[in-house]
């Protein structure tokens, strides 16, 4: 395989790429959905090979399922006379900022390996869990997914580095549809779209499934008979989810090198000073766990916020030239059929201190969770994320949910208001999936953090 | 792309491995061309070319499903085997056997030189838009798409061909042209998009200029402030709200009880000027003739001056309603159920300025990103103006406006539409621009 990567790399020198790099992907999955008592088990299987070439600041690619050697020679050609018709127009010549060279070998660390677990036994899990959540009344439709990934990809680059990356990736979620009386409430665990960690069939075990579905189940009905969210401003505690949820969209997006934003390079302070944030390339059991990204570069520890204050990108090997830094090794691609833009690996919060229950100790305000639909603008300066849940908190008690709260304002203020982030007993690995640019690709994000507390944040009622 | 004969060939040998009590296979996959701009430069130049064999067994009243990218056939065997192995893994749950043999037209619409098409020749349709762009002084953005076979937006592999067990074998290759032309003009943007299957007769020069005007047309913005207005939805911002609204005419999330047409069915929901329709068969759209589960699709109403008149049905919510299927079922077993996919709502016979014309105070909203559902039940969207946003004062356009955040549900839209234009095909939809009133910005 390696051998294939290399002379797809030759082939497109010869064909008058300056730089080229190429990729063999082999993947395995295995999805089980359990639907209002619904069976289905889909297996997957693909394998393919991407070239991507540079000529004068221009980009070519191709990537072809066959890993035929006459393919892989067209498809390499192909690449390099994309990147000769793109230098016409290319956002620039440069260099390639250099990086730390990934290892010759990765692997994610996995104590079971999920494709040797028997199909009846994930079944018997899923379906059980999905069960669970029915048994709560109003419940119309519970989903009960897993989803186990194996991943092996081969990358090969003009520069002589060449790298072999095996990820084991294991998702699970349950989303809960209730319904009464014209109104609809729905409740996902741990979020929407499901979990994904870096792991194997052990990763799902420890979730306790079945008991989050239940409870799932309860607050969804429960949340029919809920008041709506009063507006007000309030101060809220965050569920590590739904603050992975918000700080994934708000500032993560935000350090990305090609994203338009006010957050990289900003004068004022982004955050508060218990705010520091951290790519982290090792946080155990988190997707973004990658050893080596789709550039071949190892992904660097680095200090994205400090004490509220940005100091660093995330990059790949372009974007840092541009930046005069070296790479960030953030570059990733979704699979084999298309080139890496950059993308977060992981994000991980410096922890402060207690764990949720101190936090609420002290709170007349919301506790929030479940994040439902997120939307910001262009230019990411406001945002709206809404809550499946909230509950009224008065003096440190958990009293009744509410439905419908959303919390809005400016990107900018919003992280200002953090007053306190859980310790490191609270921490929790929030693995999320994660869409970005047109066309969308998809890779699983890591966010290592706590329950957050902010202070004096607009609080809004979606749906009067 | 594969031609039929290769298809089939395939498709043979799958079946003739099938140990299952029933098999379906579908071809997806081909060919993608893509190039993308952003900030005025060329950021991606690429093609990919893949298919996915999807195979479900049918055991015991259960189904599994393997999927392979390897089409010899050695690969195609062990898929085979997999799918059932996935079957059997799975309680007997009374599915459906998959149905019999149907005839469908032939494709028409096919054109080798925008499958093939060489990364040269895709540079030479995006130059018009970077060149038109700079001598503005703006900056082109967006995507030009040239595809051959059913490869989707997401890298998902879509529908190609179709066999079964019982028979049943469609084939439908076609391809698609696409330009998402995107100008970057100061504080403000433009944007207009260009389709087509033919590659000698594609023109992308309207929607250059177009989304040219917009943008230089939207250099300086000025705030507006949260209330209610009157607005002109242009049809691209009117379609994010349609499609919006299609989930809610599945009938399995009517009797699941979270759509808004539930308790709703011949009843109005929109003003009377509304028909909404599923047509793949209108010449804006160009539609396979087979769904997911290889049943011939239908023309579908949705509803019909105002009041709900249909519902989209897969073969199994078909038969627990006793009604035919209609044709709309997604490839199976799939999460959503049967919802429509060829959207038309019929228009009245004005242009978008007679539209304009008719606004005392209001805005014009060219599309709509950032669509977030928040309440499903009422289809309550929030979401961001984008690409040209204007202020309408006596029925003219006075000047440009920063991007608004709306909250609206997309019912409310049908009902406050008063005046309807010709309809276009926008972001895959067939939908007029409306003149809505009451249109919600918020802060």
């Amino acid at each position: 395989v390696k051998d294939l990567a290399q002379s797809a790399v030759e082939e497109a020198r010869r064909a008058g790429a300056v730089y080229a790099d190429a990729r063999v992907l082999e993947r395995s999955e295995e999805r089980i959905e359990v639907r209002n008592g619904r069976v289905f088990c889909d297996l997957r299987e693909e394998r393919g090979l991407a070239v991507r070439a540079r000529v004068r600041g221009g980009w070519g690619f191709a990537a072809t399922a066959s890993l035929d050697a006459g393919d892989v020679r067209r498809a390499a050609q192909e690449a390099a006379a994309a990147a000769h018709a793109a230098a016409l127009f290319a956002a620039g010549a440069g260099n390639l900022a250099g990086g730390p060279r990934g290892p010759a070998r990765f692997e994610t660390r996995v104590e079971r390996d999920p494709f040797a677990v028997p199909l009846a036994e994930k079944v018997a899990l899923a379906m059980s869990a999905e069960a669970a959540a029915r048994r709560a009344p109003s419940v119309r439709m519970a989903r009960c997914r897993l989803r186990f990934l194996r991943d092996r990809m081969v990358i090969a680059t003009s520069e002589g580095s060449a790298s072999e990356r095996i990820l084991h990736l294991a998702g699970a979620g349950v989303r809960v549809v209730a319904a009464a009386d014209g109104r609809v409430e729905v409740r996902t665990v741990p979020a929407g779209g499901g979990g994904v960690w870096a792991g194997g069939y052990e990763v799902v075990l420890r979730l306790g499934l079945s008991d989050l579905a239940a409870r799932a189940g309860e607050e969804a009905s429960a949340l029919l008979a809920a008041p709506l969210c009063p507006e007000g401003v309030r101060d809220v505690v965050l569920d590590p989810w739904i603050a992975a949820r918000l700080l994934h969209e708000t500032l993560g997006h935000a350090l990305e090198a090609d994203v338009p934003s006010s957050v990289r390079g900003a004068k004022e302070p982004v955050g508060s000073r218990v705010l520091t944030l951290f790519q982290d390339p090792a946080v155990d059991g988190a997707p973004g766990t990658i050893g080596v990204d789709d550039e071949g570069i190892a992904p660097q520890a680095l200090t994205l916020i400090h004490e509220g204050a940005p100091t660093a990108a995330l990059t790949d090997r372009e974007r840092a030239a541009s930046l005069g830094v070296r790479s960030a090794g953030a570059a990733r691609a979704e699979d084999f059929r298309v080139p890496p833009t950059v993308r977060m690996t992981n994000l991980a919060v410096a922890p402060g201190r207690g764990d949720l229950e101190a936090m609420l100790a002290d709170l007349d305000g919301l506790y929030l969770a479940g994040a439902r639909g997120y939307s910001v603008d262009a230019a990411r300066a406001t945002f709206r994320l809404s809550a499946e849940i909230a509950w009224e908190v008065k003096k440190g008690k958990r009293g009744r949910p509410l439905r419908g709260a959303a919390l809005c304002g400016l990107v900018s203020e919003v992280w200002r208001a953090l007053e306190a982030v859980g310790g490191a007993e609270s921490m929790a690995v929030a693995g999320l999936w994660c869409d970005k640019g047109s066309p969308p690709q998809r890779v699983a994000v890591g966010h290592r953090l706590g329950p957050v507390r902010l202070r004096k944040v607009a609080v809004l009622p979606a749906g009067r | 792309v594969l031609g039929r004969d290769e298809v089939e060939a395939i498709f043979k040998t799958a079946l003739a491995a099938s140990r299952a009590d029933d098999l379906e296979v579908v071809l997806g996959g081909g060919r993608l061309n893509l190039v993308r701009l952003d900030e005025g430069a060329v950021r991606e130049n690429r093609s990919e070319t893949w298919y996915e064999l999807r195979v479900r067994a049918f055991s015991r009243g259960a189904v599994g499903v393997a999927r392979t990218g390897r089409l010899d056939p050695e690969g195609v065997r062990a898929a085979v085997a997999r799918a059932l192995e996935a079957a059997k893994a799975a309680p007997p749950q009374g599915i459906l056997p998959p149905p019999g043999p149907e005839s469908f037209p032939e494709p028409t619409r096919y054109d080798p030189a925008v499958a093939g098409m060489p990364p040269a020749a895709r540079l030479g349709v995006v130059a018009p838009l970077l060149l038109e762009a700079r001598r503005h002084g703006a900056r082109a953005s967006g995507t030009f798409v040239a595809r051959g076979g059913s490869i989707g937006a997401g890298g998902t592999p879509g529908l190609l061909a179709i066999a079964n067990s019982r028979g049943l074998f469609a084939y439908h290759r076609r391809t698609r042209l696409r330009l998402d032309a995107r100008v970057l003009a100061g504080e403000g943007s433009g944007w207009a998009e260009a389709e087509g299957w033919l590659a000698r007769s594609f023109d992308p020069a309207p929607a250059i200029s177009r989304a040219l005007a917009k943008a230089l047309a939207a250099r300086v913005r000025r705030a507006l402030p949260p209330g209610e207005y009157d607005a002109v939805l242009e049809p691209a911002a009117l379609a994010t709200f349609l499609r919006t609204l299609a989930p809610h005419f599945s009938a399995r999330a009517v009797e699941e009880g979270w759509s808004f047409v539930t308790g709703r069915e011949g009843r109005s929901v929109a003003r009377g000027n509304v028909t909404l329709l599923d047509d793949y068969t209108h010449p804006l759209h160009d539609g396979i003739p087979f769904d997911g589960e290889g049943v011939p699709r239908r023309r579908l109403p949705l509803i019909i001056r105002g009041i709900v008149r249909g519902l989209a049905t897969s073969r199994e919510m078909a038969r627990r309603l006793g009604v035919p299927p209609t044709g709309h079922a997604p490839l199976q077993p799939a999460d959503g159920d049967a919802i429509p996919q060829h959207l038309v709502m019929l228009g009245e016979d004005r242009s978008v300025e007679d539209l304009i014309a008719s606004v005392e105070r209001g805005i014009l909203v060219t599309r709509l990103w950032r669509h977030r559902v928040l309440r499903p039940e009422r289809a309550l969207c929030t979401g961001l103006s984008r690409d040209g946003t204007y202020w309408i004062e006596k029925g003219k356009v006075r000047h440009a406006l920063a991007d608004l955040r709306y909250e609206m549900s997309a019912f409310d839209i049908l009902a406050y539409a008063t005046l309807l234009s010709r309809p276009e095909r926008a972001l895959g939809v067939v939908a007029p621009a409306v003149k809505v009133r009451r249109f919600r910005i918020v802060g």
